[in-house]
């Protein structure tokens, strides 16, 4: 079914807050708590996250597969439209027939979660950033940060730093190297460019990229070829969603340490804890969800393989859900 | 130090796949070098030859897709449980 009932917002509040209306769900939030209502349930939980991960899924266009903001709430991207869930993943509440889901075009959802976003992010509060780089989420309204709920998701059409491409990031570009990563080599690879090559002859220091992101857990898109997407980030604290897998995805570990914790995508039961320290390599699998924990700012190289082709052909058992089988 | 040539004639068709081992010294013109040093990214631009050379022990990263060139060997590296 796909809903077109839509309310942006009525009055604001006790706390200043407007409520939201998309199809059967309904969203207020007040000094600490989201409440989620929809015709066979409801669902509270505590406001930061919850922005964490609304910001993640408006921000990421609602990425690959499924965007959990809880054991809950979340969204399945169908690449065009898109599912909002209650208690889908749950195998609790579907047992309850307390789940629900709803399919509304992308343009309509994302527009209620950014309206959302836009009346309920306070203006010191920056959803992408780590805990210690950002004020708090909590409380009455008090103004907003339209600069930090609007961020797009950086995506190199070849590479960055490449004419007419994503630029590089600088001091004077406003990217500061982070607190945790001033140990990191600034220094440019040496390019010698034959005059008429310039659009091919192309590098760049690749780890002072990273260690001048200034949010955490945001994959940006650095390179690309054909399908094949390098999609570096760095990370602090907890992943804000747990990611539903609808294709095999990697990670690189590039410094640091994460620890993932996997679980069955449907289900949620526990599968794996993989501890990743700098240079290990894993891949998760197209049919598992995952969430990270990064104890200090740590380099992580998402690397995804963006075929439009790969939801299809794993559901149809024409491609497999692992990379390797033994 | 990655070396770039523009070949004289295209040596693998456009549609090819992946890296592809070209024989001998191909004629073309040079295109520029890249000297790499560790966390550099450094664009291998398709249709045209590089080649690699270090003068200690270093290792490389290569995104690209399923070509000749690719030896499939995660099945033995990959930890087993």
């Amino acid at each position: 079914m796909t809903n077109t009932s839509i309310q942006l917002g009525d009055a604001p509040n006790e706390h200043g807050y407007r409520p939201f209306t998309l199809g059967g769900f309904h969203f207020e939030r007040d000094e600490h708590f989201v409440h989620v209502q929809w015709p066979t349930g409801r669902h509270v939980a505590a406001v930061e996250p919850f922005l964490k991960a609304l910001m993640r899924d408006v921000a990421w266009n609602f990425f690959y597969g499924t965007v959990n903001f809880d054991s809950v709430i979340g969204t399945v991207n169908h690449y065009g439209n898109v599912d909002l869930f209650a208690g889908r993943f749950n195998e609790e509440y579907r047992k309850a027939e307390l789940d629900h889901s709803e399919n509304f075009p992308h343009d309509e959802i994302k527009e209620t979660f950014q309206a959302i976003l836009n009346d309920w992010v306070n203006e010191e509060f920056d959803p992408f950033a780590a805990p210690m780089e950002t004020g708090s989420a909590y409380g009455e309204k008090t103004g907003s940060n339209g600069a930090a709920v609007t961020r797009t998701r950086i995506a190199a059409k070849r590479m960055v730093g490449l004419p007419a491409d994503e630029p590089l990031r600088s001091d004077e570009s406003g990217f500061p190297v982070n607190r945790a990563f001033h140990d990191v080599d600034q220094s440019e690879p040496d390019v010698d460019v034959v005059p008429g090559y310039e659009d091919e002859v192309s590098a760049f220091n690749f780890f002072a990229y990273l260690s001048r992101s200034d949010v955490t857990w945001n994959p940006s898109v650095v390179s690309v070829c054909r399908d094949s997407l390098l999609c570096p980030t760095t990370e602090e604290f907890i992943l804000p969603i747990i990611h539903g897998n609808d294709r095999v995805e990697w990670f690189v570990q590039l410094s640091d340490e994460i620890i993932w914790e996997v679980e069955d995508r449907e289900t949620g039961k526990p599968r794996a804890k993989v501890v990743m320290k700098a240079g290990d390599c894993a891949a998760m699998p197209a049919d598992i969800r995952h969430q990270g924990f990064s104890p200090k700012r740590s380099m992580l190289l998402v690397w995804e393989n963006n075929s439009a082709d790969l939801p299809d052909l794993i559901a149809r058992g024409e491609a497999p859900t692992v990379p390797v089988t033994f | 130090m990655i070396d770039l040539l523009d070949p004289v004639k295209p040596l693998v068709s456009p549609s090819a796949s992946g890296s592809i081992a070209v024989d001998g010294e191909p004629e073309g013109k040079v295109m520029g070098k890249v000297v790499a040093r560790r966390g550099h990214l450094t664009l291998l631009p398709a249709g045209r030859c590089y080649r690699m050379s270090a003068s200690s022990p270093s290792v490389v990263l290569l995104q690209t897709v399923f070509g000749p060139d690719t030896v499939e060997r995660w099945f033995e590296i990959c930890q087993k449980y």
